[in-house]
């Protein structure tokens, strides 16, 4: 115990302040420094397993019985989705402080809100929180996105792996630049590389054809503003490459499945999210 | 690891039923719906109950708890029973939707909160209400007892209020590391009086 504490000491989350993230009683900026620090540390991560295990005892002590139709509700919610067995963004944020799960839950946070949007607007207006808990990492002054979109090397010519290379890298070679990866739910990746002017170039590969009447769209989502539409991702043979300007350093890019010609607001979940 | 206090016949059924549960979640995670359904049944009081001990309100907690559990179907592969119970996995996670939903309408409940709370006063009413269940409930209430003041509302007030550590302190008119401290004293005590195992 006195080894641990002393390790504690080289580390930037100090024992106090684990204890109030085993309560969930962090903001969100030090839920994130905490939970990327589990991941690697593997003395925390234990000190953290130990906390978890007795805020749960204070948990599981005030059963109540559900509403009837809540097991209803929530088997046919569970119908339609399938596990999520790779989370959809890597940079993403993990909502879910619970033990076994820091690090790899982001795919699991967006799978049930959708299925209560109506149920929700109901009472609640909100705006859905998904989108907002997904980057509220990027959590900055609302400054109006002004998004370019083109798409120089569709459709006329078919992209090739080598172009996308090449764009990318284009972009990798300003000061400053960065890379995103993500795989995507339903198949495939996306490779982002965006320099701090915002020029931003999107590649995707392996992208199964949307289904009829239903279009690839991406967005750009800042802080807890709603998403904006980033224009249409068109997939050829998997393929699709994408020069956008003027996209924030701190905005989020996600793309959903819309009906065909895309929407003004995101009708379904992402199936990817990219954020720094 | 061993666990000392805290054992007897109640926690070896207990442990009984965490495997059997963790068989229900291993079924689940390989898309098995009627295994979820039986996991369902197991844990959904206790997901509504942490719920609705929270966010206080019935339709919203049920909201919280289909969002939890969809949680839990989608992530039910990541679960590593090497870190603990079933159930406490399933209710850090609805605690965590419940502090968000909490969180993203807090300004109406501050001001309806506000009204409530009558400074440093202990509450334990407030919490003995909400710890109903009969194997842990005494035990609990009886580990809360053995908190400080000062202990117990940091602890209440975040985890049954939602409030974070700031919020505690700013309420209490506590400066921040003394809430934080005592937070992790406050854990450190009841683990000892729980007896958790790890």
């Amino acid at each position: 115990m006195t080894n641990e504490n002393d390790n504690d000491n080289e580390n930037a989350v100090d024992a106090e302040l684990l204890a109030a993230w085993a309560l969930d009683a962090v903001d969100e900026d030090e839920r994130r420094a905490i939970e990327q620090q589990l991941r690697s540390d593997p003395v925390l991560r234990a000190r953290a397993d130990a906390l978890n295990s007795t805020v749960a005892r204070l948990a599981v002590s005030t059963p109540a019985e559900p509403p009837a139709d809540l097991r209803d509700r929530v088997l046919s919610a569970v119908a339609g989705h399938g596990q999520d067995a790779r989370p959809a963004a890597d940079g993403d944020v993990s909502p879910l402080a619970g033990h076994g799960t820091t690090g790899s839950s982001a795919g699991a946070e967006r799978a049930g809100v959708a299925d209560l949007d109506g149920h929700r607007a109901r009472r609640r207006p909100a705006a859905r929180r998904w989108w907002v808990g997904a980057v509220s990492a990027a959590a900055a002054a609302a400054v109006a996105v002004a998004v370019v979109v083109s798409q120089p090397w569709a459709p006329t010519g078919g992209v090739t792996e080598g172009d996308q290379l090449t764009a990318i890298e284009q972009i990798l070679q300003v000061d400053g630049a960065e890379r995103l990866e993500s795989p995507v739910t339903g198949g495939g990746e996306i490779e982002v590389a965006r320099a701090p002017s915002g020029e931003t170039v999107l590649a995707a590969r392996g992208l199964p054809e949307p289904a009829e009447g239903r279009d690839y769209q991406m967005w750009t989502i800042q802080g807890e503003t709603a998403p904006r539409p980033a224009g249409l991702l068109e997939v050829q043979d998997g393929l699709a490459l994408v020069r956008m300007q003027d996209v924030p350093v701190d905005a989020a890019l996600a793309v959903t499945v819309e009906p065909a010609g895309g929407s003004e607001a995101p009708t379904t979940d992402p199936i990817v999210v990219l954020a720094g | 690891m061993t666990s000392t206090a805290g054992t007897g016949p109640g926690r070896s059924a207990a442990r009984e039923r965490d495997a059997h549960l963790v068989g229900l979640l291993r079924r689940s995670a390989t898309g098995d719906q009627e295994a979820f359904a039986a996991f369902y049944d197991a844990v959904a009081p206790s997901a509504y109950g942490l719920a609705r001990k929270i966010v206080r309100d019935a339709d919203l907690a049920a909201d919280v708890t289909q969002e939890a559990l969809v949680d839990v179907w989608r992530s039910a592969e990541r679960f590593d029973p090497d870190r603990g119970s079933v159930v406490g996995w399933v209710c850090s996670i609805t605690h965590r939707r419940a502090v968000d939903l909490i969180r993203s309408t807090q300004s109406s409940r501050n001001r309806e909160e506000r009204a409530g709370v009558a400074g440093f006063e202990r509450d334990r009413d407030d919490a003995a209400e909400a710890l109903e269940s009969a194997e842990d409930r005494d035990r609990v209430t009886e580990c809360l007892g053995t908190l400080t003041g000062l202990e117990y509302e940091a602890v209440t007030q975040a985890y049954y209020g939602g409030l974070t550590y700031r919020q505690v302190a700013e309420r209490l008119g506590a400066k921040l590391a003394t809430v934080k401290s005592r937070m992790r004293s406050a854990l450190q005590r009841l683990q000892d009086c729980l007896g958790v195992g790890a």
